[in-house]
C-alpha cells in the first residue's frame, strides 16, 4: 500500500521535473496552478518519504523539490542550501531538543 | 509599601549578580531564535530546559527560564514582519500588518515598532505583577465556567468586524474555525465527533500544526503566483528601510499601547483565556478606535496592537501563578513544575520565605523585558539582512523544510505534517477566494473554549441559562459581545440607507 503511495509520489515528482518551465508557456494562470500542484506533489512526497526513508533524505527531496519547482537553477547554491538547511535542523531538533526525528531505512 | 521596596531592591540586587544575569540575558537570545523559527516555541524550549535547571542554583535557572518565557513572543514578530510567517502563535496577528508594512520597504519601522511595542507591554504587565498581583489574582478567581463562556463569546463577537469591508465573509470564515472545532471528543461526555476513524483526530486537529500549514504552507504555495520565471520580482520585501522611530508616531501610538497592555494584562491573568484571544482582541479595539485607517494594509497601530498585548498576557500569566499557584496556561504551568523541582511552593508564602526568589522572579522579567529589546533589534537587523540575501526559491524551500519539521515536532507524529499540508491548502484557497484566515483561527481557538465552559456552567445550574444572566461579570461580558458584533452590521445598514437616500435626492 505504502509502496504503491511511494510509486505515485516518485511519478508526481519525476513528472514536476519534465513538466515545467519548457511546455506550460501558455498562460499565467494555469502555469501557476501547474506550480501550485507541483509543490503540493513535493511536499506529499516529502510526507511519504519520512517515514519509509528518514529524515535526512526526505528533507533533502523536500528542500531541492520545492527549490527546482520554485524556479531556481544554479546547482551549487542549491546543494549548499538543501544540504545546510537538512544539517541545521538535525543539529536543532535531533541534538539540542532531543526530538527523535523518523529514521528509515538510511538515516 | 516600604517592605514591599525594599523587597524589590532584594529582587534586582539578585538578578544582577553577574553569573545570574548573564543566564538571563543568555535565555533572552536563546528566546528570541525559538521564536523566530515557526514551530518552535517557548513552551517546547521551557519543557526541554527544564531538567537542565536542576543541576543549578534556583534563581539561576529560573531567570533563563524567564527569558525565555519573555522574548519567545517577541521574537515571533520578526518572522511575520519579514516573510509573513508568525514565528510563533502569539505573532499571527502581526502578519496582518507587520508583513503589508515590510512589502512597503518599511520593514525597519515595523520591526522597531514591534520592539517598542513588546518592551512596553512587557515592563507594564511586569510593574503590575510586582505591585497588584495578590490583590489581582484573587479578583481572578471569580471566574467561574459561566464567566468563560461570556470572555469565548465576547471573544468571537468580534469576527463580525474582523473581516474590514466584508462581514459576511468574515462570519464564513469563523462559522468554518467553529465547524472545525467539534472535531475530536465532546468536552463532558467525551463522545468521538467527525474523527472518521482516525484515531489521531479524537483530540481534536492540532492547532500548531494547523497554524503552521495556514501562514508557512499558505504562503510557500503563493509563490507559485509569480511563476519561476519572475521569481526575483512581486511579492516579497525589497528593502528594509529605517529603524527610525519618530516621537510624532511614538506618540500616535502610546494610546494603543497603553489599552492593548492593559488588556493584555487581564486576559493573561485569567486562567486558560489565553493569548491567541488577547491578540485578536487588541487589534480589534486599535482598528476601532482609529477607524480611518485601513487596517491590513500596513498600518504602524496594527504592529503595535498585537506586540503590546502578547508580551503584557506574559507577565499577567504569572500573576495567578506566583500568587495562588495556580498557572494559567502551559507554559506557566511549566513554571510551577521549575519551581516544584527546586522544592519551591508558589503562593503567598514564597514571597515571605523565599523573597529572594520571589522578587528575584519578578526583577527577572523587568530587566529580561529591557534586555530583550536591545537584543532584539540586533538579531532583528542581522535577520533581515540575511533574508533579503537569500533568493526567493531557496527561501521557500528552506521555510518549507522548517515547517515540516516544526509541525513533526509538535508530538512526534508525521500526522501533524498531513494537518499542516491540508490547512496550507485550505489557506490558499481561501486567499484564493479572498476570505480573511483570522476568524477562522479565532474560532477554532474559541469554539473549544465555549463549548467546554457552557456544558460546565450548564452543569453547575442543573441546566438553568439564568447562571449567564444573574452572574455581573458574564452578563457584562455578553452585553458587550452584543455590542461588538451587531455594530459593524448596523454600520452596514446605515450605510445602505444612506445610500439609497443619495440616489433617490438628485433625481
Amino acid at each position: 500500500m505504502s509502496i504503491v503511495a511511494i510509486i505515485l509520489g516518485a511519478l508526481q515528482f519525476v513528472a514536476a521535473l519534465t513538466l515545467p518551465p519548457e511546455k506550460a508557456e501558455k498562460d499565467q494562470l494555469s502555469r501557476s496552478m501547474v506550480v501550485f500542484f507541483e509543490i503540493l506533489g513535493v511536499i506529499v512526497l516529502h510526507i511519504l518519504l519520512l517515514g519509509v526513508a528518514g529524515f535526512a533524505v526526505a528533507n533533502l527531496v523536500l528542500t531541492f523539490g520545492l527549490f527546482i519547482v520554485l524556479g531556481y537553477r544554479r546547482w551549487l547554491p542549491m546543494a549548499v542550501a538543501a544540504i545546510g538547511v537538512t544539517v541545521l535542523l538535525y543539529l536543532v531538533f535531533r541534538t539540542a531538543l532531543g526530538i527523535p526525528l523518523p529514521t528509515g531505512i538510511l538515516l | 509599601m516600604g517592605s514591599l521596596l525594599s523587597n524589590i531592591a532584594l529582587g534586582f540586587q539578585v538578578i544582577l549578580q553577574p553569573h545570574v544575569f548573564l543566564m538571563l540575558a543568555g535565555g533572552v537570545l536563546l528566546g528570541l531564535v525559538v521564536g523566530v523559527i515557526p514551530g518552535l516555541n517557548d513552551t517546547i524550549t521551557i519543557s526541554i530546559l527544564i531538567p537542565i535547571t536542576f543541576a543549578m542554583e534556583p534563581i539561576v535557572g529560573l531567570a533563563m527560564l524567564v527569558g525565555i518565557y519573555c522574548a519567545a513572543c517577541y521574537g515571533g514578530s520578526f518572522a511575520s514582519i519579514l516573510v509573513g510567517i508568525p514565528g510563533t502563535a502569539s505573532s499571527v496577528v502581526t502578519t496582518q500588518d507587520g508583513y503589508p508594512m515590510a512589502r512597503k520597504g518599511l520593514a525597519g519601522q515595523a520591526l522597531s515598532i514591534s520592539t517598542a511595542s513588546s518592551v512596553f507591554g512587557g515592563v507594564f504587565s511586569t510593574l503590575v505583577l510586582m505591585f497588584a498581583a495578590p490583590w489581582l489574582a484573587e479578583q481572578a478567581l471569580r471566574f467561574g465556567p459561566a464567566e468563560y463562556f461570556a470572555l469565548a463569546v465576547f471573544g468571537l463577537s468580534t469576527i463580525a468586524g474582523m473581516g474590514g469591508d466584508s462581514v459576511l465573509r468574515s462570519l464564513i470564515s469563523g462559522v468554518l474555525g467553529l465547524l472545525i472545532a467539534t472535531i475530536g471528543m465532546s468536552p463532558q461526555v467525551g463522545y468521538p465527533r467527525f474523527y472518521f476513524g482516525n484515531p489521531n483526530l479524537l483530540d481534536g486537529i492540532p492547532f500548531i500544526p494547523a497554524l503552521i500549514g495556514l501562514f508557512g504552507i499558505t504562503s510557500v504555495m503563493g509563490m507559485s503566483n509569480t511563476g519561476p520565471s519572475t521569481a526575483a520580482g512581486t511579492g516579497r520585501v525589497g528593502q528594509i528601510g529605517s529603524f527610525r522611530l519618530e516621537r510624532a508616531l511614538i506618540r500616535r501610538l502610546l494610546p494603543i499601547w497603553v489599552i492593548c497592555a492593559a488588556l493584555g494584562t487581564f486576559i493573561g491573568i485569567v486562567p486558560g483565556a489565553g493569548m491567541i484571544m488577547a491578540v485578536y482582541l487588541a487589534y480589534e479595539i486599535a482598528r476601532r478606535r482609529s477607524p480611518g485607517l485601513e487596517f491590513g494594509t500596513g498600518v504602524p497601530e496594527g504592529v503595535a496592537a498585537p506586540e503590546a498585548a502578547n508580551n503584557s498576557v506574559v507577565g499577567g500569566s504569572m500573576v495567578p501563578l506566583l500568587s495562588l499557584g495556580v498557572p494559567g496556561n502551559s507554559t506557566s504551568a511549566l513554571f510551577l513544575g521549575a519551581l516544584m523541582i527546586h522544592g519551591l511552593r508558589p503562593g503567598p508564602m514564597l514571597f515571605m520565605e523565599q523573597p529572594q526568589i520571589a522578587y528575584g522572579i519578578l526583577a527577572a522579567f523587568f530587566i529580561g523585558n529591557i534586555l530583550m529589546g536591545g537584543m532584539g533589534l540586533l538579531v532583528a537587523r542581522f535577520m533581515s539582512g540575511l533574508l533579503l540575501a537569500i533568493p526567493q526559491p531557496l527561501l521557500g524551500g528552506a521555510v518549507a523544510a522548517f515547517c515540516a519539521v516544526g509541525a513533526y515536532s509538535m508530538g512526534n507524529n508525521i500526522f501533524n505534517i498531513w494537518i499542516m499540508l491540508i490547512f496550507g491548502v485550505l489557506g490558499f484557497v481561501m486567499n484564493k477566494l479572498r476570505l480573511p484566515v483570522s476568524p477562522m483561527i479565532l474560532a477554532m481557538v474559541l469554539g473549544t473554549m465555549a463549548e467546554t465552559s457552557l456544558q460546565q456552567a450548564l452543569v453547575i445550574s442543573r441546566g438553568s441559562y439564568s447562571i449567564f444572566y444573574t452572574r455581573p461579570i458574564a452578563l457584562v461580558l455578553l452585553v458587550v459581545s452584543a455590542w461588538f458584533f451587531l455594530m459593524p452590521i448596523a454600520k452596514i445598514f446605515m450605510q445602505r440607507m444612506r445610500s439609497k437616500k443619495l440616489q433617490s435626492v438628485p433625481k
